[in-house]
């Protein structure tokens, strides 16, 4: 019952933090058709945010999670104004190659400028031990995560569908043109989608970085692929499928790393990409994909 | 009100429209005319700044507003009802309608707005909460008009308002027409269907392969069966 619970939690929490991931990239997506591969390198700057703090000002590791949130968030921002702006009007493949420009140049500065190997990072020591809920024993950053997730998404629900600036974003993912139209400012949608995805990747890295304690500069890659498998599973573009193929592909992932024999287990990777493939095989566009006609806005 | 002084719009090597002089006065509507693929499409949207104007001048209100940003030229109080309607799909009327408000702060101006056009188009005080998508062509119209009128625009120009609606649907769509203009509302209506058009409207353009070639009043180019065989092919039925 025990083991259960706890690989419960455990696939919750990773399932929860693709979503999250999944989500920022998705949200940029449905309004720009731009596919941020740079995404990564919010996580990568949130974590190295929270090692110069630490570094210099920070005493309690505490205030840590915040400015790696904070970090994220800005660099999302700092990304659409210095980047993604100038070829906003440029064809698709010239934004998706300023993505892996900026993921390029980010890396290869903190490479440069600061060192090639993990450098650790301080967390807080109540992050790492468990926590007792119900005679159980669990891990206290699974059982954060999973809450986190759920907090996080509830907020952007009620952001997309209560506020005005949700309501704009909503409808730019489905006709960018006719939100002009309406009189509605276009960078301020665009910045708010950039920095609702710094947020989620923020909220992401704070995790990220709880388990492997270290940052270095290409620790982006794997979230970001990760993040990228998850918005294809769930259907490209959409939100919920995001949210969806980001659970499902954590899940996934957690189970088969319970039940594999050793001798396999190495190949977990191999075998959930796989099963993606055979998933997109049986419904090319992803489990809550429409299919679209070429030429279709909708 | 609106002044276009040698307006051209290209594509790539492709000029859709060609050094196109016009005027719209206040309280007037005029009537855009020309056959498919004339470049009316082109003109309203290079007007309102959803493409660029690649030579020439627009002026609205005596401003020139050749350059300047869609979302910009709205909040002066000149926007368009684009083709094809294009509501959005997957948000309810009401959200279309709020969206439609965005460039107004006032709370109470935003439900007097939006209680005058539930008042003007009824069908949709009923679909209020459905999805625009399940509305019928026509009411869809309606919807993308209204949504127009929330931001309190002082000329609206409507594209091709009856495209693909049945012809009891269109005479709704150009009653209301008139009744906007009676309410002192400027327009300038794009439509292929010019013997109608011409019955609401006080002047009239004509376009063809991208440059103009009528322009005058409605009731001259409408009594002129020579003028309406020549331009629009249209003359005796
Ligand atoms: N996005 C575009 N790219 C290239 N050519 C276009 C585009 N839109 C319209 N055209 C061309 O411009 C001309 C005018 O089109 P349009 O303005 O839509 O005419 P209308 O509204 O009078 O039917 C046509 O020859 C059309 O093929
Ligand atoms: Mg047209």
């Amino acid at each position: 019952m025990e083991y259960f619970v706890q690989q419960t939690i455990n696939a919750l929490s990773v399932g929860g933090e693709y979503a999250l991931l999944a989500l920022g990239l998705a949200i940029v997506f449905s309004i720009m058709n731009l596919v941020n591969f740079a995404h990564g390198e919010l996580i990568t700057l949130g974590g190295y945010a929270m090692l110069f703090s630490a570094a210099w000002f920070v005493s309690d590791p505490i205030y840590l999670l915040p400015i790696c949130v904070l970090a994220a968030t800005g660099a999302a921002i700092l990304f659409e104004r210095v980047a993604f702006r100038p070829v906003r009007n440029a064809p698709e493949t010239t934004g998706l190659l300023t993505a892996f420009g900026v993921s390029i140049v980010v890396q290869n500065a903190l490479l440069i400028f600061v060192a090639t190997r993990p450098k650790p990072v301080p967390i807080p020591d109540w992050m790492q031990g468990t926590i007792q809920i119900a005679g159980l024993h669990l891990p206290m950053v699974q059982v954060l995560e999973t809450s986190c997730t759920v907090v996080a998404a509830t907020g952007l629900i009620l952001l997309l569908t209560k506020t005005n600036l949700g309501l704009a974003m909503r409808a730019a993912a489905k006709d960018f043109t006719v939100v002009r139209l309406m009189g509605i400012k276009a960078d301020r949608v665009i910045l708010g989608a950039f920095a609702v995805s710094g947020f989620l990747a923020g909220l992401a890295a704070v995790f990220i970085l709880a388990r492997r304690g270290a940052v270095d500069p290409m620790m982006g890659f794997s979230p970001v692929l990760k993040a990228f498998v998850a918005c294809v599973l769930g259907g490209f573009g959409s939100l919920l499928g995001a949210a969806v193929g980001g659970l499902s592909l954590g899940m996934l992932e957690v189970l088969l790393q319970a039940t594999l024999p050793s001798e396999v287990a190495g190949f977990r990777d191999a075998i959930v990409f796989l099963l993606v493939g055979a998933v997109l095989i049986w419904r090319p566009t992803g489990l809550l994909g429409k299919r679209v006609e070429l030429g279709d806005k909708e | 009100m609106l002044q276009l002084t040698d307006v051209s719009v290209s594509y790539g090597p492709i000029q859709a429209v060609r050094n196109v002089s016009a005027t719209v006065e206040q309280g007037e509507i005029v009537a855009l005319l020309g056959p498919n693929g004339a470049g009316k499409t082109s003109l309203v949207s290079s007007i309102v700044g959803i493409i660029p104007v690649s030579s020439g001048s627009v002026g609205f209100d005596g401003e020139d507003i050749t350059r300047t940003p869609v979302e910009s030229i709205v909040r002066k109080g000149l926007t368009l009802t684009p083709e094809g309607r294009r509501v959005f799909a997957g948000l309810s009327v009401a959200e279309n309608l709020r969206l439609g408000a965005s460039t107004q702060s006032d709370r109470a101006a935003v439900e007097e707005t939006l209680e005058t056009y539930l008042e003007m188009f009824p069908i949709l005080r009923e679909r209020y909460h459905q999805t625009a998508t399940t509305l019928s062509g026509g009411e869809q119209q309606m919807l993308a008009i209204a949504r127009s009128l929330m931001s309190r625009p002082r000329m609206l120009m409507l594209d091709e308002p009856s495209l693909g609606l049945a012809p009891r649907v269109v005479e709704r769509i150009f009653e209301h027409i008139v009744e906007l203009k009676q309410s002192g509302l400027t327009m300038l209506v794009v439509e292929q269907n010019a013997t109608e058009a011409l019955a609401f409207a006080d002047r009239a353009y004509v376009l063809a392969s991208g440059k103009l070639v009528f322009e005058g009043a409605a009731s001259e180019l409408a009594s002129s069966d020579r003028l309406m065989e020549a331009y629009l092919g249209t003359g005796v039925d």
